[in-house]
């Protein structure tokens, strides 16, 4: 591509000059200290450190704990983003074929963005308190034997609802608009060429969607790694035994509860390069599927 | 081959808005109908009536002999051209073309012979595994074209498909599309509110007007014998002049504004109010002042081939066009003498407006 370049003036960076400091306090400066920490070691009452190179990784690596968040966080990560874009699609393909109430069902269903992440968790809490949950008290009059504070299972189970539900609306949202984005002309020659709808939808709406349903899937991938922190640690806090909890959650945990700095350190340093891979993945192996 | 019928074909939309009243019509066989009316009439709810895509509030269609209310889109055998194309964008122009023959059943070499076929005819050989957004606006609409030709469908609808090309490609795909159904001889109903367009490719015109069939016959007829004000003004250009007159006592002609006479070739009752209509084309003009028609030269538009003036009549300043043939010039305010013969006058009821 050939680049037109104009005679340099100071004014552009002037204006960007703010969200360069913000991102310097509050991202290029955080993550440096991550880096450095993560080769330190501590003593017990954090008065002094020294220099450990990458023993911290190596124990981080080593763990157990370290693998089962990981595997987790994976398997967290992937259902999340699955029912949340697979439940937001059918709805938003729904809402758009309605047409009395339309506005009233939209509304309704966008509500649940206006959430918070830490509320969410609450509502779940609430949902699914052993005493009052009207969840819990559904799932076990179907004699589920359903019990999230001693099974591990179920724990999962519920966060990932949460999470799941936290994330539907902002998924709707955009799927709505993406396929408010379809002409309606093309609509209607596909209802000439193809009598059954669920071909159709399979033919030309996704396809045409693609572009929605993949930047979705990076934004609630992300969504799953980072912003549950604040579902977990409402509703599960991590428990039983560690088994609901992020690599983030964990992070937190190791770091700020467990004040271990140094194998906190090391296991964001390996966040933030498992983040950057998957990133890089992405846009290079799937992206190039998608039709703009 | 088909035949398509209308019976009292009404639309209301959800919202109470009666956007047809009453259509009643019956295309023939192989037969090339064109829609025209002015924005807002409801050609292209007819239009999507006939293929399925609006639902009919009363009344029938009927394609053949087979009532075609409640059947779905695609079951009915047609296919549409849209105004802006309407192709889908993550297909190749090949697969455009074959996904409705894929969905119903037809074999891969059945599909490519189709496709091939009509991509010769079209002259789209070279563009089949490029996808629509590559091409210009006029390959697009023949893959548009071509997307409907190789289903072979018993009815062809066409809503406003060159409205969206410059001048000169409309009148090339304009002869194109009289060709391909010709040879194809396929029944066709095409919407338009261009005038030459509609002109020149009916077999049978319909001008429509708010909701109504103003009037159904071969252009001509209607270019001839306009069944009303509104037909006769919406066509032909320029429009159709129009003089308010009076019947004289004798029967023998018409008295307009300023005194002046136009013979009347039918016997009219004496002192009956009508209008008088008289086209651009069929003003002659009287060097030597013996026109029944004195008018004040106003504007000239010289458009080579023809020439059109526009001229001013009586004391209230009527406007009346006249077109001739090659170049010519008037001093503007210089008072012209125009004649017609009785047989190409126009006269419509002045108060229904429809043709006596
Ligand atoms: N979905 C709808 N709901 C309510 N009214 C509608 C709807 N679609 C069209 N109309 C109205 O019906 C009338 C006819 O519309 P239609 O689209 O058939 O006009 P048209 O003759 O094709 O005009 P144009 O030449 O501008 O395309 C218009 O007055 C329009 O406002
Ligand atoms: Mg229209």
């Amino acid at each position: 591509m050939k680049r037109v370049q104009f005679g340099h003036s100071p004014v552009p960076y002037f204006f960007i000059a703010p969200q360069i400091l913000i991102i310097a306090i509050f991202f290029l400066w955080p993550a440096a200290q991550a880096v450095y920490q993560s080769f330190l070691l501590e003593d017990a009452f954090g008065l002094s450190s020294q220099f450990v190179g990458f023993r911290n990784f190596a124990d981080v690596l080593a763990s157990g704990a370290w693998l089962q968040s990981a595997i987790f966080t994976a398997v967290f990560s992937f259902l999340v983003a699955f029912f949340s874009i697979a439940i937001s699609l059918f709805l938003a393909v729904r809402a758009d074929e309605v047409i009395r109430g339309a506005k009233s069902y939209k509304t309704l269903l966008m509500w649940g963005y206006a959430v918070a992440p830490p509320v969410a968790g609450l509502l779940g809490n609430m949902l699914f308190n052993p005493l009052m949950g009207d969840l819990y008290k559904l799932f076990n009059s179907f004699g589920f034997e359903f019990n999230h504070i001693q099974n591990a299972g179920d724990a999962a189970f519920v966060v990932t609802l949460i999470a799941v539900w936290k994330q539907v609306s902002v998924n709707f949202i955009f799927f709505l608009s993406g396929l408010q984005g379809i002409p309606k002309a093309v609509t209607e020659a596909a209802t000439l060429d193809c009598k059954s709808a669920e071909r159709r939808f399979w033919t030309i709406t996704f396809p045409l969607l693609a572009p929605t349903t993949f930047f979705l899937m990076v934004i609630n991938l992300t969504y799953a790694f980072f912003e549950t922190f604040g579902i977990i640690d409402v509703s599960t806090k991590g428990s039983p035994g560690g088994s609901t909890a992020t690599l983030v959650y964990k992070v937190y945990v190791d770091g700020f509860l467990g004040a271990d700095m140094g194998s906190s350190s090391a296991q964001s340093v390996l966040l933030m390069i498992m983040v950057s891979v998957l990133t890089v993945f992405q846009f290079r192996f799937i992206e190039r599927k998608v039709h703009y | 081959m088909a035949t398509v019928t209308l019976n009292r074909a009404e639309k209301t939309y959800a919202n109470g808005f009666k956007a047809l009243h009453g259509i009643d019509l019956e295309i023939g066989d192989g037969e090339f109908t064109v829609l025209v009316g002015p924005s807002g009439c409801g050609k292209s709810t007819l239009l999507r009536m006939i293929a399925g895509l609006e639902g009919i509030s009363s009344g029938e269609i009927k394609i053949d002999d087979r009532v075609v209310n409640n059947v779905a889109p695609a079951d009915r055998d047609i296919a549409m051209v849209f105004q802006n194309y309407a192709l889908y964008p993550h297909m190749t122009n090949y697969a455009n073309m074959a996904y409705g023959l894929k969905n119903r059943g037809y074999s891969k070499v059945e599909i490519d012979t189709r496709v091939r076929d009509a991509a010769k005819i079209l002259q789209l050989d070279d563009y089949l595994e490029r996808k629509p957004q590559q091409l210009s606006g006029g390959q697009r609409q023949r893959v548009a074209m071509g997307r409907a030709i190789v289903r072979e469908p018993k009815v062809f609808l066409f809503d406003e498909p060159l409205s969206n090309l410059d001048a000169k490609l409309r009148v090339d795909m304009r002869l194109e599309i009289k060709n391909l159904q010709q040879r194809l001889g396929i029944t066709s109903v095409y919407v338009t509110h261009d005038q030459v367009e509609a002109m020149t490719l009916a077999d049978r015109l319909i001008v429509m007007n708010a909701g109504i069939a103003e009037q159904i016959g071969t252009p001509i007829e209607i270019y001839e014998k306009p069944a009303s004000l509104f037909v006769a003004s919406f066509i032909g250009s320029p429009s159709m002049n129009f003089l308010d007159g009076k019947v004289a006592d004798d029967k023998s002609h018409v008295v307009l504004g300023d005194g002046s006479k136009i013979d009347l070739d039918h016997v009219i009752d004496a002192g009956r109010d009508l209008v008088v209509g008289v086209r651009p084309e069929h003003f002659t003009l009287k060097a030597d002042g013996s026109g029944a028609l004195k008018a004040r030269v106003r504007m000239i538009e010289s458009l080579g081939a023809e020439t059109l003036i526009y001229l001013e009549f009586g004391e209230k300043n009527e406007n009346v066009t006249l077109r001739m043939q090659g170049t010519h010039q008037f001093d503007k305010g210089q008072e012209l003498s125009l004649a017609t013969s009785a047989n190409l006058v126009h006269l419509f009821d002045k108060d229904s407006g429809k043709r006596l």
